[in-house]
C-alpha cells in the first residue's frame, strides 16, 4: 500500500476519535445543562409555590406576577427541547429514556393549562376556589415533572459516558497502534531500500531487488532519483569525452605546430645553404672574370648552376610534401606497369651513367584501387633513392621493384645493392632533409619523409632492412574499396 | 713559427672552396685542409702517427672551422666527441670556429658552452679583412 494512503488511514481514525470525543463532550455538557434547568425549573415551581400559598392565605398576589412565574417555569422544558436533536432522540429512545422529553410536553401542557387558568380568573370566567385548585395542581405537576425528569437524563448521560469512554479508548488504543504499525512499516522500507541500495551487486541484480521488495512513493522516488543520477552521469560522461576530445586535438594541434616550427628551421636553412653559397661564387666569378681566369670562373659558375638545381629539387620537394597532405583526388585502378615505366623512363635520363639493373615483377591480379599521383609519389622516391644511393663499386649493381597482393593488402617492395642507411641513424630515416651520405649531397633530403606521408594516409606500413650489402623497403598497404 | 694548419669541416664542396678562397684573399697563410665528414675528420685527427708525419708541427691543426648542419655525425656531435678526444690526447692548441648558415641563437649559445669554441660565424656574413683578423688571433697565442 502507498505511503499517502497508510498515512490517509491514520488521519481518518484520529478525525474519527477526535468528532467522537467532541461530541461526547459536548452530550456531556447537555446533561448538566438539563439538570441546570431543571433546577431552574424547581426554583420558580417553588417560587409558584409559595404564591399560590400565600393566595391561599389571603394575601394578593397580582395575576400578572403568577403568569410571570408559569412562564419562567414554562420556559425551562421549552429550552431543554430545543436543546434535543435528532441524534439525541434516536439515542433516548434506544436507551428508552426518550420519556425526558415527554414529561418535558407534558410540562408545556401544565404551564399552557397554569396560564389559561390565571387569565380565566382574571378575566373573571373561573371562581376562585376552581382557580385556587388549579394552581396547585399545576404546582404539584410541576413538581412531580421535575421529579421524574431527573431519571432518564442521568440514565442517558451515564449511557453516552458509558458506551463512548470505551469506544474512544478502542479507537485510539487501535490508532496508537496503526500509528506505530505503520510508521514501523515506513521506516523498515525505508531502510530496505537504503541497504538494498548499498549493496555491493551488479546492476541487474540490485534492480530486479528493487523491484521486488519497493513499491509505492520509495519505488517511485528512486526511479526519479535514478533517471536523474542517469542524465547527470550521462552528462558529466558527455563532458569527459568533451574534455578528452579536446585534450587529444589540442595535443595533435601542438605536435602539428611543433612539426610546423620544425619545418620551417629547416626548410628556410636548406633554402638558405645554396643562395649563400651562390653569392659566394658569384662573387668569386666576377673577381675571376676580372683577373681573367676564365676557367675558374667556368668551373664555379657551374657550381652555381648545380646549386641553383639543388635548390629547385628542394623547393619541389617541399611542395609535395605539403601537397601530400591535402592531396584528396578521386581513387582509380591502379596501372602499376606504366607507373614503374614512367619513372623508368625519367631515371634513366636522370642517371643516365647508372650500371644498375633494373628489375621488375608486377604479380597483382585483383584490380587495386588507389590515388594515381600518391602512388607515382611513391613509387619515383622509392626508385629514385635506390639509384642515387646504389653502389656503383658492387660488382652488379641492381634496383628491384616488386608490386604483389597479399590477403587483404597489396605490398610494393624496392630492393638494392647500394649503400644502405647507416645502422646508427635507422630512427632518423624519415625525418625531413635527412641525407646520410656526404658524398651524395644531392637531393632535398624529403625523398622518404614524402613517402611516409603518402602510406601513412593510405593507413600503410613501411619497413626498412638496411645494411652495407643494400636495403630493402617493403611498404603494405590494406585494400579500401577494391572490385 | 709553428706550422699554421686549418682544417675546414663541411659536406658541401663549394663551402669548403669559398672558405679556402677566401682565407687566400685575405692573406691568411696556412696549411689547409679539408674533411667533408664529421666521422672523416675525427679518423685523422685520432690518427696521429700518419698526422704528425705528415703535418708535423702542423698536426693537429691549430684552427677548426666546423659546420653544423652535416649527414652523419652533425656539428654538435662532432663537439662532444672532440671534447673527449681533446681531452685524451692533449690537443689544447686545437681551437674550433663554428662556420654555419644557421642564425639560431640557441645553436650559438650550445655551441659556445665547449670551451675550445672560439667564435661562431655566419655563412656569407664575413669580410675578408674580419676573417684574417680572428684566423691571427687564434695562432698568435
Amino acid at each position: 500500500m502507498k505511503i499517502t494512503s497508510k498515512l490517509l488511514i491514520i488521519v481518518v481514525l484520529t478525525v474519527i476519535e477526535v468528532s467522537c470525543t467532541i461530541w461526547a463532550a459536548l452530550e456531556i455538557s447537555k446533561g448538566a445543562d438539563f439538570h441546570r434547568l431543571n433546577v431552574l425549573h424547581l426554583k420558580f415551581n417553588a417560587q409558584f409555590s409559595n404564591q399560590v400559598a400565600e393566595l391561599k392565605a389571603g394575601k394578593a398576589i397580582l395575576p400578572q406576577d403568577l403568569l410571570i412565574t408559569v412562564t419562567k417555569i414554562r420556559q425551562q422544558p421549552v429550552d431543554c427541547l430545543n436543546k434535543v436533536n435528532v441524534v439525541d432522540k434516536f439515542i433516548m429512545t434506544q436507551i428508552d429514556t426518550v420519556h425526558a422529553l415527554i414529561i418535558c410536553e407534558k410540562d408545556i401542557v401544565d404551564a399552557d393549562l397554569a396560564i389559561n387558568a390565571i387569565n380565566a380568573f382574571d378575566n373573571g370566567m373561573l371562581d376562585r376556589d376552581t382557580f385556587l385548585e388549579g394552581l396547585s395542581l399545576a404546582s404539584q405537576n410541576f413538581s412531580d415533572n421535575s421529579a421524574n425528569f431527573e431519571q432518564p437524563i442521568d440514565d442517558t448521560v451515564s449511557f453516552i459516558v458509558r458506551s463512548m469512554i470505551p469506544f474512544i479508548l478502542t479507537i485510539s488504543l487501535l490508532n496508537i497502534f496503526l500509528i506505530t504499525y505503520l510508521s514501523r512499516n515506513i521506516s523498515r522500507s525505508i531502510n530496505m531500500a537504503i541497504d538494498i541500495l548499498s549493496q555491493k551487486i551488479p546492476k541487474e541484480d540490485m534492480d530486479k531487488k528493487i523491484e521486488k521488495n519497493i513499491t509505492g512513493e520509495l519505488y517511485t522516488l528512486l526511479e526519479v532519483a535514478r533517471d536523474h543520477l542517469k542524465s547527470s552521469l550521462i552528462e558529466r560522461e558527455v563532458n569527459q569525452q568533451l574534455e578528452s576530445l579536446v585534450e587529444s586535438r589540442t595535443s595533435s594541434l601542438q605536435k602539428v605546430n611543433e612539426e610546423l616550427a620544425q619545418f620551417s628551421y629547416r626548410a628556410s636553412h636548406d633554402l638558405k645553404a645554396p643562395l649563400t653559397t651562390a653569392k659566394g661564387l658569384a662573387h668569386y666569378i666576377v673577381k675571376d672574370i676580372e683577373t681573367g681566369d676564365l676557367q675558374e670562373a667556368k668551373a664555379n659558375a657551374m657550381e652555381v648552376e648545380s646549386q641553383m638545381e639543388r635548390l629547385e629539387e628542394l623547393v619541389v620537394g617541399i611542395l609535395s610534401l605539403a601537397k601530400a597532405d591535402l592531396q584528396d583526388d578521386a581513387e582509380d585502378v591502379i596501372d602499376f606497369e606504366s607507373i614503374i615505366s614512367e619513372v623508368q623512363t625519367r631515371l634513366s635520363s636522370q642517371f643516365p651513367e647508372s650500371k644498375c639493373k633494373f628489375i621488375k615483377e608486377v604479380t597483382v591480379e585483383t584490380p587495386v584501387l588507389a590515388q594515381r599521383a600518391r602512388i607515382l609519389q611513391i613509387v619515383e622516391n622509392l626508385l629514385t633513392n635506390a639509384y642515387k644511393y646504389s653502389d656503383q663499386c658492387k660488382e652488379h649493381p641492381f634496383v628491384k621493384i616488386k608490386v604483389f597482393e597479399d590477403v587483404g593488402d597489396f605490398n610494393i617492395v624496392v630492393e638494392d645493392n647500394g649503400l644502405g642507411f647507416p645502422e646508427s641513424n635507422r630512427n632518423d630515416i624519415f625525418k625531413m632533409f635527412k641525407r646520410f651520405h656526404p658524398n651524395v649531397s644531392y637531393g632535398s633530403g624529403l625523398g622518404m619523409s614524402i613517402i611516409k606521408k603518402h602510406v601513412d594516409y593510405m593507413k600503410g606500413i613501411i619497413t626498412v632492412d638496411s645494411s652495407r650489402e643494400g636495403t630493402s623497403l617493403t611498404l603494405e598497404f590494406p585494400r579500401g574499396k577494391t572490385t | 713559427m709553428k706550422n699554421q694548419t686549418i682544417l675546414i669541416i663541411d659536406d658541401n664542396h663549394s663551402e669548403r672552396y669559398l672558405l679556402k678562397r677566401q682565407l687566400k684573399d685575405a692573406g691568411v697563410v696556412a696549411v689547409v685542409l679539408e674533411k667533408n665528414s664529421g666521422n672523416s675528420a675525427l679518423e685523422f685527427l685520432e690518427n696521429i702517427a700518419e698526422g704528425k708525419k705528415e703535418y708535423a708541427d702542423g698536426f693537429p691543426p691549430g684552427l677548426i672551422f666546423l659546420d653544423i648542419n652535416m649527414p652523419g655525425i652533425d656539428g654538435f656531435e662532432f663537439l662532444e666527441k672532440f671534447s673527449k678526444l681533446r681531452e685524451e690526447v692533449q690537443y689544447l692548441s686545437s681551437v674550433i670556429m663554428m662556420f654555419s648558415t644557421s642564425e639560431q641563437t640557441e645553436d650559438h649559445t650550445k655551441a659556445m658552452t665547449y670551451d675550445f669554441v672560439k667564435d661562431y660565424i655566419v655563412k656569407g656574413s664575413l669580410q675578408s679583412e674580419q676573417l684574417r683578423k680572428k684566423v691571427d688571433e687564434v695562432f698568435s697565442l
